[in-house]
């Protein structure tokens, strides 16, 4: 039954004024609702709406980690709100302010409604100039989208190479349809892109550790409690992760934890801290180096731990690589590290997981060779750090650092819970490798209340629904190299692309002018999205999704161990369908529909073939299964790098900037005091993730745009007085690649030097300019990573002529008062 | 006797504006108003701090604070927005809820003028939403009365816990009868520093807030009201979903 | 008794009286207009908001309130006190006291979100509630009014042969009769403008929830005030009636009443606004400077029109004997005396509501202006300009005043026939009358 046909009578009763005195000819208001009396039930005889209520299984899928399951009521074919649902394991029944707002998101004023196409654009004559936010746009049928589509796809692999097609998928959701898209891509041996986002402090950890990616793995959430220090490193914890996290690190403040906060910023989790360590940016790798300084002096090595798990005692030789086995020993090979054993008086092989009285300090002799141990060497390295001698440099009083490796080392279990923030400095990297290295000589892995970093265990469900047999693959570039494809300097240049879930070229992508221009080499661009992004505003092709809520799904979740089931609320609204529709109709044109899976639910049955601990029906009837063989504590048995044990000696290390990185150097870009265009601008710029976003999704939802209604610009009142800026003025945020015209925000809490402006902010909330406009494309060589933070700006006060009427004259919206079920538009 | 209050622990809330949203959307809110708001006591901008910046790297927490406030109606015992209503359409129930009968109320604001904590929203122009059908489960009020917070009224006589009290992730917003001295309202009240806001007014109002060292927050993660039957989600008989 | 027979105050109406009650009639009408269009748009057609709550209408009924009283108490107290000496501005105190109150309680209909239930107050009031027994006040001293004027005007309105009589005669023995009952109207005035203006206060007076109007002064005050404005607006509409009108107000009583006028000032601006700032401004400062000055400065615009404008000017004028002989100067106390009335309901209700007690950001919702995405619904401070609806409704109902006023004094032989001994016709005597040219042309 269409959501328009049943229950008339009711939604008349919930319009009130609205359709009644639509009827009666007048404006609402006093006079009609004297007449709609007697149509509608007494206005405050509270009806038991409770009970006519409908539950349908939801989730919210967005890129935050924490996909939490929500119970999403439905009435009369209408979702009427949603509320956090009590997963299998209830220690995690959760969600945030942006979950909680669906029903605005699925009834959106930006919702995209039936498929479009550029009106200048073409096959053949694509007209790549014409993109953009003066684009203009017609109606045609799912058909002519989907044709065009394919025709293209397949003339450019004619014209090209397979690998020409760029299959693109943001972060923007979590859903079977990632995995049938993926499954179209290596079919067809088009190109996908690998992450240059977030992965930076991750690899650097990995380095040590041999797990990490984006961010660095933890205990699972609920072991978060058992913490007795909790450094929050780089996380603005309690506004961007609010809903898994919060609670759980408040339970452990409320236990007893010392809460020790490093961030240049005076946030939400900085005013729930025990102890504020407010960096400048860019210098957590001194900091970190500093802290490793005073475990050495203060001693607190936790000797035991160093000689059974790590490389602290293996033997270094001069020329800087490891001392292995088959260099000494006969039966030895080239893989395993010698040590000393001080014991025995002799070198002796070092397996992983294997206590000896190995020596830690010192210099040997081994066969003629000089070998010191892999901790001298760390020490060595942090010898320059101490906290006196770093304390101006990073920002931070030497006693507090001090005080901060004295509780994580004495208080017995805890850590190092890292946001994503340090991540975005260029040489991130290197910090990863180093906090890994301190929590080793603190003996902080695998116990009962160690926190190792940000990605609590998550849980998955079992498929090997993925590639199809004897596909070519698709071609993964890292995401720089896909700009260099789109602008044509690679062997197979990008020349059409299908983006899914993904506000990137036009909204997210560092240094935007020069992605946007770049896009003009390329002759399709098709976006599949739920709303009007930027994004679509830059396609050729528009293709109208459904609202997670309008589809069936499974996922798992990184960071939380359940795996989960949604149901659909309604049919999709107006012309739009779910991704999986869309592909597998493309890929019918394309050749591959054998492969692929029409009906939803066959699809999730075959994704699930190879899950034994549950059935799909299982899942379907519960909503939610709990993950039990997701380790509650890690990093036990054998790390998963090449010794076996951590490595706080790195001999693979990659290098620098001519520095060779087996332990860490810390390195700075823009954030160098000395840096050439300090003095032309000198203001350090974050665009951190707020809580009124995640990335650029949730943000044009009335609810909280009410709270949050422009983008601002955070400036210390120093700075903007400096600079004639009063509270509340708009600023032009400037550098050589571009401008954002914003409001300021007076906002002690920023170090002055340091200003921001929210990430996800999209192109048609700016008066002028964007956020992506001032970020640049430097990249480490080791990792390559999006530097968003290690960005240089300037402020000044925006020129008279700026028309801010968006903001502070707002003409009456077209859609207030619009309903939004219903086909027209 | 029954006697609802909430207890709010400032130590927990992480002023996300959950519990506003949740509102909002529960009791089918106009865009003009907000029920409950969540506030920030610290700079004069929202999610800004009070307080000099430790350029010199000392530990700010000394110098700088922030801390949320989420404010709505405080129910108080001794409302003075009851008092003033001249037609009686703002009642205290039997369960110490004040409540506003949206048939009754003539829209002469005098309540308005009374609250101490500008808790109350008048309704000047024709309610607006998003979907225009509105959402949740309390139906839209007509042009010209004013509402409030209802402690959800409409849920808490179906044995579930009002909508701000479930959705905060922080576990922050506990509810109950603070006539019964085993309920955790009544416990917290007891054990925890908690303060009535503008107490020397005298409103007396049933709602308080915990600061300066943190309880343990809502400990149950279902929708029940507590000393009833255990619910997952809020259908009353809904039970095991 | 007289030989003359009463007589209608205004005789006929010229072109001025037409033009006159043509403009009022104008303003009404257009009022009434922008009250349905009210009516059918809601409040959302005013400037108010969910922090400044309450606006002009509310400022402007406290000011009508006040203005009733003038006319009942000059026309009871010396009644009480045995004297005859007001007698002959009596009829028109009452005349004028019953026009403001009709204006206020007409004033406070604007104000109420849905009209339609105001017979609320009769089916389920809340005694607890001040506006209860304001409701209930008001009515009662408009029915108080009417009926008083009625008793000091029916005689004479019998022997006019006029149908407001109601069918009773005009005999020496009703008239004596009608002087003993109006000693116990006038009696029974007093404690009821007391009772008027003190619930009026206590209105405001009650409320924790608005700091500044939480004080046992404000219900005095209230009284105060209803006596500089009252009597300030009787003093400006006899001198009117006598320039106007066949009313003569007898010269010798305006510097009295000016006097009275004066005391009446001083004890409202001087003692009463002191003695209710001294307590606060003295406790919240610490130097002797700055206590002065926060007893002297006030928080808005509206205090230095009240006070100065109000007090100090009226004060000038009225306080030195010379000038207070004359008309123009009395006349124009009094117009600055109700002036300053009226910015000091102006500066109470501001002050209630630009403050608020908890004004965290982002601070209230006000309830009004969500239009788009950008709008911005919040305000820690409360600020109110007022619309053309709400000035158009005030001016129609004001001119509704006048109105009632101008008929009174066309319909009802406001001046009684006792008190006047030379007849107002051809000959005025420039002597016993304020201004010459008095009668108006007799077009019957």
């Amino acid at each position: 039954m269409s959501s328009e046909e049943k229950g008339v009578s009711r939604r008349s009763v919930l319009l009130g004024a609205g359709a009644a005195a639509g009827a009666l000819g007048l404006g609402g208001g006093y006079v009609a609702s004297l007449g709609d009396r007697s149509d509608m039930e007494t206005p405050h005889s509270l009806e038991n709406f409770l009970n006519e209520n409908k539950v349908v299984h939801g989730y919210c899928s967005p890129n935050c980690r924490g996909k939490c399951q929500m119970d999403v009521y439905v009435r009369d074919g209408q979702i009427q709100k949603v509320e956090p649902k009590v997963p299998e394991n209830e220690a995690y029944k959760r969600s945030c302010t942006l979950g909680l707002s669906h029903t605005q998101r699925a009834y959106n004023p930006t919702r995209l409604k039936y498929p479009m196409k550029r009106t200048d654009w073409e096959p053949g004559n694509p007209n790549t100039t014409g993109r953009g936010e003066d684009a203009e746009f017609e109606q045609i049928s799912w058909g002519e989208a989907l044709d065009y589509v394919a025709d293209e796809m397949r003339r450019v692999r004619q014209e090209y190479s397979p690998q020409s097609v760029y299959f693109e998928q943001g972060s923007g959701s979590d859903t079977i349809g990632g995995t049938t898209f993926g499954r179209l891509a290596g079919a067809f041996g088009g190109t996908m892109k690998s992450w240059s986002i977030d992965i930076n402090v991750g690899l650097g950890f990995r380095r040590i550790t041999g797990a990490g990616y984006f961010n660095t793995p933890t205990n699972q959430a609920t072991d978060i409690e058992n913490a007795n220090t909790i450094v929050i490193w780089g996380g603005n914890i309690f506004e961007s992760r609010f809903q898994q996290d919060a609670s759980k690190v408040l339970n452990a403040k409320e236990n007893g934890a010392k809460i020790v906060v490093v961030d240049p910023v005076y946030n939400t989790t900085t005013a729930k801290a025990d102890l504020w360590l407010p960096v400048k940016p860019g210098k957590d790798g001194h900091l970190a180096m500093s802290m490793i300084n005073v475990a050495f002096e203060e001693d607190y090595l936790d000797r035991e731990f160093l000689r059974e798990r790590t490389l602290g005692p293996a033997l270094v030789k001069e020329d800087g690589s490891l001392l292995k086995t088959g260099e000494i020993f006969d039966d030895g090979d080239d893989e395993t590290p010698v040590a000393y054993d001080e014991a025995a008086g002799e070198p002796v092989p070092l397996e992983p997981e294997t206590y000896g009285e190995y020596a830690l300090f010192g210099e040997y002799e081994v066969d003629g060779m000089t070998v010191t141990t892999g901790l001298t060497k760390v020490r060595e390295a942090a010898a320059d750090y101490s906290p006196e001698k770093m304390a101006n440099y990073v920002g931070v009083q030497a006693e507090n650092i001090r005080q901060t490796v004295r509780w994580l080392g004495t208080r017995g279990p805890g850590g190092i819970l890292t946001g994503l923030g340090v991540d975005r400095y260029v040489y991130g990297h290197i910090f990863g490798q180093a906090y890994a290295i301190l929590l080793a000589m603190l003996g902080q892995y695998g116990q009962r209340g160690c926190v190792t970093g940000g990605i609590t265990q998550g849980g998955y469900f079992a498929s090997d629904y993925g590639a199809i047999e004897g596909a070519p693959g698709a071609r993964y570039l890292q995401q720089k190299g896909i700009l260099e494809a789109l602008e044509g300097g690679t062997d197979h240049p990008i020349k059409a692309m299908y983006a899914m879930c993904s506000n990137f070229t036009a909204n997210q992508m560092p240094d935007r002018q020069r992605w946007l221009k770049a896009l003009e080499n390329v002759d399709m661009v098709a976006v599949a999205d739920i709303q009007h992004t930027p994004n679509v505003q830059y396609a050729d092709i528009v293709l109208p999704a459904s609202h997670w809520f309008e589809r069936e799904d499974i996922t798992g979740t990184w960071t939380q161990p359940h795996v989960r089931y949604r149901g659909a609320a309604h049919d999709p609204l107006w012309e739009s369908k779910h991704d999986n529709w869309m592909l597998v109709r493309l890929a019918e044109r394309l050749g591959y529909g054998e492969h692929f899976e029409r009906d939803r639910e066959t699809l999730m049955r075959k994704i699930l073939e190879a899950e034994t601990r549950f059935t799909f029906d299982e899942l379907r009837e519960k909503g939610t299964i709990f993950i039990e063989d997701s380790p509650e504590i890690i990093w036990q048995g054998e790390f998963n790098t090449p010794s076996g044990r951590l490595e706080l000696y790195d001999e693979d290390a990659p290098s620098e900037k001519g520095n060779s990185l087996e332990v860490p150097v810390p390195l700075e870009s823009r954030t160098r005091d000395d840096y050439p265009t300090a003095d032309e601008y000198p203001l350090t710029f974050l665009q951190k993730h707020s809580r009124w976003r995640i990335h650029s999704q949730f943000g044009h939802m009335p609810w909280m745009r009410r709270i949050h209604p422009e983008p601002t610009l955070d400036i210390h009142p120093k700075d903007a007085r400096r600079r004639d800026i009063e509270d509340g003025d708009y600023v032009r945020v400037y550098n050589d690649r571009g401008e954002a015209v914003v409001k300021a925000k007076y906002n002690k809490g920023y170090r002055p030097g340091l200003v921001n402006i929210d990430q996800g902010w999209w192109s048609d909330d700016y008066i002028q300019g964007h956020h992506n406009d001032l970020t640049h494309l430097d990249v480490s060589e080791a990792i390559e990573n999006f530097a968003f933070y290690d960005v240089r700006v300037e402020v000044e006060a925006a020129p008279d002529d700026i028309d801010t009427s968006m903001y502070t004259n707002p003409k009456k919206a077209d859609w207030l008062g619009e309903s939004t079920t219903g086909g027209e538009n | 006797m029954t006697s609802y209050g909430m207890v709010i622990d400032l130590e927990r809330c992480i002023g996300c504006q959950a519990c506003s949203t949740a509102c909002m959307e529960e009791n089918n809110v106009s865009l003009d108003h907000i029920w409950n708001r969540v506030l920030t006591e610290g700079g004069d901008n929202i999610d800004t701090p009070a307080g000099k910046y430790p350029e010199d790297g000392g530990d700010g927490t000394g110098t700088m604070s922030m801390e949320y406030l989420p404010m709505a109606c405080q129910h108080c015992d001794n409302a003075p927005c009851v008092k003033v209503c001249p037609v009686n359409a703002t009642y205290t129930r039997e369960d110490g809820i004040v409540e506003i009968d949206y048939d009754v109320c003539i829209g002469c604001r005098y309540c308005i003028a009374a609250c101490p904590y500008n808790a109350r929203a008048f309704n000047y122009d024709k309610p607006v939403h998003v979907p225009a059908e509105g959402t949740g489960n309390v139906p839209e009020r007509p042009q010209g009365v004013v509402e409030k917070c209802t402690f959800c009224t409409h849920r808490v006589e179906e044995e579930l816990d009002p909508a701000c009290v479930i959705a905060c992730p922080a576990d922050a917003r506990i509810f109950g009868d603070l006539d019964d001295p085993n309920s955790t309202v009544s416990k917290y009240v007891d054990k925890y520093e908690t303060e009535q806001l503008l107490e020397e007014l005298e409103a007396d109002p049933k709602t308080y807030y915990v600061r300066g060292q943190m309880s343990p927050g809502r400990q149950r993660p279902t929708t029940e009201l507590e000393g009833t039957r255990r619910k997952k989600t809020s259908i009353p008989e809904g039970g095991e979903q | 008794m007289s030989d003359e027979t009463p007589q209608r105050t205004i005789r006929g109406v010229g072109t001025m009286g037409k033009a006159w009650l043509a403009i009022l009639a104008i303003l009404f009408v257009v009022g009434f207009g922008a009250w349905v269009y009210q009516l059918m748009e809601g409040l959302i057609v005013t400037g108010m908001n969910n922090v400044f709550a309450w606006a002009l209408y509310i400022m402007l009924f406290v000011f009508f309130v006040g203005l009733s009283a003038g006319g009942l108490i000059i026309s009871s107290v010396p009644k009480f006190f045995h004297s005859d000496r007001y007698d002959s501005i009596a009829a028109l105190g009452v005349l004028v006291s019953f026009a403001c109150i009709v204006v206020a309680g007409l004033l406070v209909v604007p104000d109420i979100g849905r009209p339609e239930r105001l017979y609320e107050f009769f089916t389920s009031p809340d005694f607890r509630s001040p506006m209860v027994w304001d409701f209930g006040i008001v009515i009662v001293y408009g029915a108080f009014t009417a009926g008083y004027l009625w008793l000091l005007t029916r005689r004479d309105l019998a022997a006019m042969g006029s149908r407001l009589a109601f069918g009773v005669k005009d005999t020496e023995a009703g008239r004596e009769r009608d002087r003993r009952i109006s000693f116990w109207f006038a009696a029974a005035a007093i404690p009821l403008a007391v009772a008027l203006h003190s619930i009026t206060g206590w209105i405001f007076a009650l409320q924790i929830g608005r700091g500044d109007w939480f004080s046992p002064l404000v219900a005095p005050m209230f009284i105060m005030k209803a006596l500089v404005s009252g009597l300030g607006l009787v003093i400006v509409t006899a001198i009117l009636a006598d320039r106007y009108t066949t009313f003569e107000l007898p010269r010798e009583q305006v510097p009295e009443l000016g006097k009275v006028l004066g005391v009446f000032v001083a004890v409202h601006i001087v003692y009463l606004v002191g003695a209710e700032r001294l307590p606060g401004a003295w406790a919240e400062n610490f130097g002797f400077w700055d206590i002065t000055t926060g007893f002297l400065v006030g928080e808005t615009v509206y205090f230095w029109l009240w006070t100065v404008v109000g007090g100090v000017l009226p004060l000038a004028l009225l306080v030195i004997p010379s000038i207070r002989k004359r008309v123009w100067a009395v006349f124009a106390a009094s117009v600055f005396a109700i002036a300053g009335i009226l910015f000091e309901g102006v500066n109470l209700i501001f002050v209630g509501y630009t403050d608020l007690y908890i004004d965290a950001a982002p601070g209230v919702t006000t309830g009004r202006g969500y239009v788009a995405m950008g709008s911005d619904i919040w305000a820690t401070v409360g600020a109110y300009t007022p619309t053309v609806v709400e000035l158009l409704i005030s001016i129609g109902l004001i001119a509704l005043g006048a109105l009632i006023v101008t008929l009174g004094l066309w319909y009802l032989p406001v001046q009684s026939g006792e008190v006047l001994a030379p007849p107002a016709s051809d000959t005025p005597d420039s002597d016993a009358t304020v201004a010459n040219g008095g009668a108006d042309s007799d077009a019957d």
